[in-house]
């Protein structure tokens, strides 16, 4: 039976899902279960035997962990610079790109089957090559009030910018280590939140902070380990 | 001193007294040992840290040995010279060894190659595989095991191809001169932003370098995550031969004209 997939969340298990971008078949092939996956844009596919009969399929915004470019680094990269005055600080809304994680349920285990990208995958390096970070690279545009996402392709970040300095600021990007990002779900939507507080012309520091519950909405599962003894603080000194 | 006198020295408080000193002793070797392991853990292979443990653990006894014939009133002074003539005969002997030895123990401390990382060392490149005492241990890409000595290591210039993050990839490509320069680097900077693993920052060039002779010749510069560079390297020319073809932009034979001054065309 053929489900659509329209938003994020919990499917019962069916032998297919489809939408806009991808088509999954979970069928009996010689035995065993069969997961696979076509991507409908790149025809990217990936196949997978499942040792277990599923009860749910969890389909989740993740972070946008990319399996041959070991990062967890994200440049935001904005479409037009963003001015800020000396001594204050504001709240905009900017995108990020996310993956879709495919979360299988089994005796009320949850296992990560599947990462699927499906928002443009490109890198940048911030500094320089022999003491710089490569970073997933988005370019995003900046509002005052929310954007609307794209489902499946970028998630909404709210972000606190504070310019600590005595100067005028011009800032063009940002770098977040998405190790610690959280994501909020609901439906088609999905938010996060991070603050920047500007140290100098060329110094800023940025985290990913826990977005502010609300109702309804469901916190997504963690891809990477929980780095309990790190901080989640990036300190950005090669430029803003 | 002679043996007799040794004798009466040794009482309750000195046997106490030293066997204090050797739990302490014991305890700090015990310390030092499982610092070095785990400090040097993921640059030296296991087999390097036992010898290291042993040799800490020769030298701490050799130290406590000195200092209870020093309790006992025993006169080292002979013993200094005596170890001091040892040591210039073996140090001549093992000139070579020792050489090694303390190259590999700079090696280690300042690190231009780690386990597992690419290099080309004295021109060998390959994969390294162990970093012991005396000798660096290179799987190269052919697959034969090459064993080179520190001191060589040491010594020589190492490329080490995996240290920076990212890494360049310049090209040359030759197109005509009838050719559209414009749509060449238009396109080609197009087919660069599209590919994921060439990265955004730094941007990508596309520009005329040379007027050569049959040909206008582009450098293409753009940089890759090093962890993927050799494949996108190669997947690239490809892409860009054909992405140049597909825009009827062609990359031209060497061309070269010959003119012959008073030629008779009637004697052929």
């Amino acid at each position: 039976m053929l489900h659509l997939v329209e938003s994020y969340g919990k499917y019962p298990l069916f032998n297919s899902y489809e939408n806009e971008f991808f088509t999954i078949t979970i069928q009996k092939f010689n035995d065993f279960l069969v997961y696979e996956r076509i991507n409908k844009n790149s025809k990217d596919k990936y196949s997978t035997k499942l040792g277990q009969q599923p009860s749910e399929i969890i389909f989740q915004p993740s972070e946008p962990l990319f399996p041959t470019v070991n990062t967890t680094f994200l440049l935001l990269h904005f479409e037009e610079p963003l001015t800020l005055l000396p001594d204050t600080s504001v709240d905009v809304w900017a995108t990020l790109p996310i993956a879709t994680s495919v979360i299988i349920t089994q005796n009320g285990k949850y296992n990560l089957l599947d990462i699927i990208h499906f928002a443009p995958v490109k890198f940048a390096l911030y500094g320089d090559a022999h003491k710089g970070k490569i970073c997933r690279y988005w370019r995003t545009s900046i509002a005052l009030n929310k954007i609307n996402p794209d489902y499946f392709l970028n998630c909404m970040l709210n972000l606190n910018i504070s310019n600590s300095t005595s100067a005028i600021i011009k800032l063009t990007k940002l770098v977040l280590d998405f190790a610690f990002l959280e994501i909020l779900y609901k439906d088609q939507y999905c938010f996060s939140s991070a603050k920047a507080r500007i140290l100098g012309e060329n110094i800023a520091e940025t985290e990913f902070t826990t977005p502010t519950s609300s109702e309804g909405f469901s916190k997504n599962f963690d891809l990477l380990p929980v780095r309990k003894f790190s901080s989640p603080k990036f300190l950005m000194e090669f430029g803003i | 001193m002679n043996f007799p006198e040794i004798l009466s020295k040794i009482n309750f408080l000195v046997i106490f007294l030293l066997i204090i000193l050797f739990f302490i002793l014991l305890f700090l070797i015990n310390l030092l040992s499982r610092k070095l392991r785990i400090i040097l853990r993921e640059k030296v292979s296991t087999q390097s840290l036992n010898i290291l443990s042993k040799l800490l653990v020769y030298g701490f006894i050799l130290i406590y040995l000195f200092i209870v014939l020093s309790f006992l009133g025993v006169n080292l002074s002979g013993l200094v010279v005596a170890g001091g003539f040892l040591t210039i005969i073996i140090g001549l002997a093992t000139q070579k060894v020792l050489g090694n030895a303390i190259s590999g123990l700079f090696l280690m401390i300042e690190r231009p190659i780690r386990i597992g990382q690419s290099v080309n060392i004295n021109e060998t490149t390959g994969v390294i595989e162990e970093i012991r005492f005396l000798s660096t241990v290179i799987r190269s890409f052919e697959g034969p095991f090459i064993r080179i000595p520190n001191e060589t290591v040491f010594n020589s210039i190492i490329i080490n191809f995996v240290e920076n993050v990212a890494r360049r990839i310049d090209f040359l490509i030759d197109i005509r001169y009838s050719d559209n320069v414009e749509l060449a680097i238009r396109v080609t900077k197009e087919l660069l932003n599209n590919e994921s693993y060439i990265l955004a920052l730094p941007e990508p060039e596309v520009f005329v370098e040379n007027l050569s002779s049959s040909s206008v010749q582009l450098r293409i510069r753009c940089w890759a995550p090093t962890e993927v560079w050799y494949a996108t390297k190669c997947e690239l020319l490809q892409k860009i031969r054909s992405n140049l073809e597909h825009n009827g932009i062609q990359i031209p034979f060497q061309q070269i004209e010959v003119k012959i001054h008073n030629f008779d065309s009637s004697k052929f």
